[in-house]
């Protein structure tokens, strides 16, 4: 869903509230993929709102806020990764892929959906990123290119060694 | 952004795909994954209310003041600010690191000068930090020259002035005012309005009575002097508090805990977010770090990285060490300068502290 044209005459606070109802929900899934803390996902969201508003007067294309926001949430969160007390949290949420499905396990295709999301959080967090903007996201090339700050072909790369690491990993399960 | 729109599972081939089986697993698992994930009910609330704080000047300290002091509001908004770690550090305009000096002097109001004072306030890093607790200075209106107006400014601060670096926080009420402060030999009493729920996990709550008991004690600092008030009585509402928003206040009077278990263990105390240097800048660091070793790094505003070096404080872990670095010859341009630890176990950064500044 792209930003109306009329993002253009919004005041900050309009922009804000509107970027809000139509974004927020998904910036905040988006977050805690990239965070796996659901708390620390809000807040980073949050942040890009503030800042949002902080600068809507001088953001040269305001019809790319949205752009703007998702390029926050992602600096947001990967500034959020490199301390410590989040890498711990991150670190718990990691521990071992999942055992093979127990009687507990509801079904088959929820074990192995447990395992792709806990290899993922092993990657390094720029394929991480490569692959939530590009598979839930579900971003072209060229905007998670500019959402990353990194130019298509390190996309590809990343994409690439992220999509070979999981599968490195997951093959190691069977 | 494509959120909502349909997934094009048979489109383009996903970057870097060469396995659509996979490509499809991790699209299906992610989806289910982010699914679970919902937010917070007052989440534009919240939102608002963080704008509103940058933006409202709610912290002056007393009503008689107010209209004397609104001149010099907007020098205090754009205040550069210093920050040391503990009242032990000198305060900018003393002897020893002194900042980049960029702070305005007082203003007036009808050529009458109103009086302000250069103060400590304590602020909440982001939880990614685990919310401990940074220092910036603030140049405040003051009542006068007393203690009592001291902690009074600074508290009242702490309570509505939004920090200067947009990574900190102040996590008391919007309504949250001084109502009054005394001074009974080592302890000060500050009574707080409007301060009494707020909806904010424990862990926040334990840490705003820290960030109100540092600022309090910094405060009553003497200029020049390494030594003030060592207590602070709380009380809201005319009562003693013997809860904070839900979490039990321990006996008052209270007391720092130790710097250790309260206070970011990385501090970039200049440059300051959003400050102006020169092409020589001398970047200040202070930190509470094992074997007295950080890291700093200053990376131009393209990513590309212009120093990055290891660095010697004059003190290790438990107590505050600081260094000097001086970085010279820097182009006209934006950088951002940040301070950091390296894990010993697995290479990665911690406690990173990082300020956005300009060279021109």
């Amino acid at each position: 869903m792209a930003v109306p044209a009329q993002a253009q005459r919004w005041t900050a606070d309009e922009a804000v509230t509107r970027l809000f109802a139509s974004h927020y929900r998904q910036l905040v899934r988006l977050a805690a993929l990239l965070v796996a803390d659901r708390s620390l996902a809000e807040e980073v969201v949050q942040d890009a709102y503030v800042r949002l508003h902080q600068r809507w007067r001088t953001l040269r294309e305001p019809d790319r806020a949205l752009g703007y926001l998702r390029t926050s949430v992602i600096n947001g969160a990967r500034s959020a990764l490199r301390r410590r007390a989040v890498a711990r949290r991150y670190a718990a949420t990691l521990v071992a892929l999942p055992d093979m499905p127990s009687a507990e396990t509801s079904t088959l295709d929820a074990y192995e959906q447990a395992v792709v999301i806990a290899a993922l959080r092993r990657l390094p967090s720029r394929q991480r990123e490569a692959l939530v903007l590009r598979y839930y996201a579900d971003l072209s090339e060229a905007d998670i290119a500019e959402a990353m700050g990194i130019s298509r072909g390190a996309v590809k790369s990343h994409a690439a060694r992220g999509l070979a690491a999981l599968r490195q990993i997951l093959e190691s399960r069977s | 952004m494509t959120f909502g729109e349909p997934r094009r599972a048979h489109g383009r081939r996903p970057a870097g795909a060469d396995d659509p089986g996979i490509g499809e697993l991790l699209r299906r698992s992610l989806s289910h994954e982010a699914g679970a994930v919902e937010v917070v009910p007052d989440a534009l609330g919240r939102i608002r209310e963080r704008i509103d704080r940058r933006r409202a000047p709610r912290w002056l300290p007393a009503p008689g003041l107010r209209v004397a002091a609104v001149a010099a509001v907007a020098a205090a908004a754009v205040a550069a600010v210093v920050v040391g770690l503990d009242a032990g550090l000198p305060h900018p305009g003393t002897a020893g690191l002194s900042g980049t000096g960029r702070v305005t002097g007082g203003g007036s109001s009808a050529g009458r000068p109103v009086p302000t004072a250069n103060l400590p306030v304590y602020y909440l890093g982001p939880a990614s930090s685990g919310g401990r607790l940074y220092r910036e200075y603030h140049r405040i209106p003051v009542s006068g020259a007393s203690v009592t107006a001291r902690i009074e400014a600074a508290v009242g601060a702490m309570l509505g002035l939004p920090a200067s670096d947009p990574d900190y926080r102040s996590p008391w009420p919007a309504g949250a005012r001084v109502a009054r402060v005394s001074v009974d030999g080592p302890t000060a009493s500050v009574e707080l309005t409007g301060a009494a729920t707020n909806d904010v996990d424990p862990d926040t709550a334990r840490m705003a009575l820290e960030q109100l008991v540092w600022t309090a004690t910094a405060a009553s600092v003497p200029a020049g002097r390494s030594a003030g008030l060592t207590g602070v009585r709380l009380r809201m509402d005319g009562r003693a508090v013997t809860q904070l928003w839900g979490v039990p206040v321990p006996g008052q009077p209270l007391h720092r805990r130790a710097a250790v278990d309260v206070l970011a263990p990385i501090w970039v105390i200049d440059p300051q977010q959003g400050a102006t240097e020169g092409h020589d800048v001398t970047v200040n660091l202070a930190g509470i770090v094992p074997e007295a070793t950080m890291r700093l790094r200053i990376r131009a505003a393209s990513g590309a990285v212009v120093s990055d070096r290891s660095v010697h404080l004059n003190k290790g872990a438990p107590q505050v060490g600081m260094a000097s670095v001086k970085i010279t010859g820097l182009p006209t341009g934006s950088y951002i300068v940040e301070g950091y630890l390296v894990s010993e176990r697995d290479g990665s950064q911690q406690w990173a502290d990082d300020h956005r500044f300009t060279v021109g």
